[in-house]
């Protein structure tokens, strides 16, 4: 489970190694871009835990997401309407509920993960009262 | 340990999803990196912006400044001109002192003085005699005044600075003729008696008019003609104009100027 973390690190040492930077008109693009990255991320990490993870649906949502965020704020730019803040808002709102089902899965697994040691515990001390 | 598992994924697709995920962290960890360069670089390019509105400034205030020392000079030199307009009005009086004496001159003011008044009338009385004693000799123009007497006393009278006749003033260009029965001096037909008005040196005056062929033949003529001297004779200003239809000033050959 640390692997995507460690990505991430390496991520941001290869960015910071990468003198590669984008105009700055498209700046904000980026970070919405970056937002909705993040939120794609966090949700692939939630359905890991939750058990329905599927590879395509995150590659194609954390893409395309990414794309259509950058749209809008550049749509709104275009027709002087702030839009890039309804992807701010939408994804903002569920990076936090995604970490908080990340919360709730990784506690909760935490907790089976004990009561499945203390029955196997159990069972072995039951084998062992068997033998 | 099967039973529990079979709630999860296998191990190798699990292994694979955590690939997947970490491929995308490396993505987002690279366009985080990019996306917070490119706004450090904005901030960066603000604090340019404002480098280069303070430049700005700083050089707007300089041409301010600048201005204001231009200000500053033109006010200097707006009193400057104001003291040489107040030198030039001194100018201007002289060349108004100029131009009235120019006016006095050319007759275009009134004018007043010493001299001497100049009264002649046709001779009715002598010629009513005349007319009554040999009526076949009589000619009555010789007991009238004509043009020619007023001209030839006017022209001879040079020590005269302004003359008038019957309040008509006499310059260089007047005309003193006759048209039909009338005398007409300037463009004013004038009818005796004659009241010739001249002002200057009252002596001289009486001199000339005394020493005139043509008063001598009017008093021969017995034409009543008297002179007398007066210390305060007013005669009026010249009301026609002068006519410069044809002439212009002179100047020299202009090949002189050129070089």
């Amino acid at each position: 489970m640390w692997l995507p973390i460690l990505g991430l690190i390496i991520g941001l040492l290869l960015g910071s190694l990468l003198t590669f930077s984008i105009p700055i008109a498209y700046s904000s693009y980026l970070a919405i871009a970056v937002l909705a990255g993040m939120d794609s991320l966090l949700g692939g990490w939630r359905a890991v835990l939750e058990n329905k993870f599927d590879g395509m649906i995150l590659i194609s949502g954390f893409f395309l997401n990414a794309v259509i965020a950058a749209f809008l704020a550049f749509f709104g730019d275009m027709v002087g309407l702030d839009l890039y803040l309804a992807a701010v808002i939408a994804f903002g709102i569920r990076i936090f509920s995604n970490i908080g089902a990340i919360r709730h899965g990784a506690i909760l697994r935490h907790r089976r993960k004990k009561l499945e040691k203390a029955k196997q515990l159990a069972e072995r001390e039951g084998a062992d009262d068997d033998q | 340990m099967e039973k529990s598992n079979s709630r999860h994924t296998p191990n190798h697709i699990r292994m694979k999803n955590v690939l997947y995920l970490s491929a995308l962290a490396l993505l987002l960890g690279v366009m985080i990196i990019i996306a917070a360069r490119t706004n450090m670089a904005q901030l960066a390019q603000i604090d340019n912006n404002n480098q280069e509105l303070i430049d700005y400034i700083e050089k707007q205030e300089a041409e301010s400044a600048e201005l204001e020392q231009k200000i500053v000079n033109i006010r200097q030199n707006i009193e400057n001109i104001h003291k040489e307009s107040a030198e030039s009005e001194s100018m201007l009086n002289i060349l108004n002192d100029s131009l009235a004496k120019i006016n006095l001159v050319a007759g275009y003011t009134p004018v007043s003085g010493p001299g001497i008044v100049v009264t002649l009338d046709d001779n009715s009385a002598g010629a009513e005699l005349a007319k009554k004693n040999n009526p076949v000799t009589y000619n009555a123009e010789n007991f009238i005044v004509h043009d020619k007497d007023l001209l030839y006393l006017v022209k001879a009278l040079t020590n005269a600075e302004a003359i008038s006749i019957n309040g008509i003033r006499i310059i260089d260009s007047s005309s003193i003729r006759c048209v039909g029965t009338v005398i007409m001096v300037n463009s004013t037909r004038i009818a005796p008696p004659y009241e010739i008005s001249f002002i200057g040196n009252g002596d001289a005056l009486m001199e000339q008019l005394q020493a005139s062929g043509r008063y001598i033949a009017l008093v021969y003529k017995e034409i009543p003609i008297n002179a007398v001297k007066a210390d305060n004779i007013v005669i009026p200003a010249y009301t026609g104009t002068y006519s410069t239809n044809y002439m212009q000033v002179y100047r020299e050959n202009r090949t002189t100027e050129t070089e």
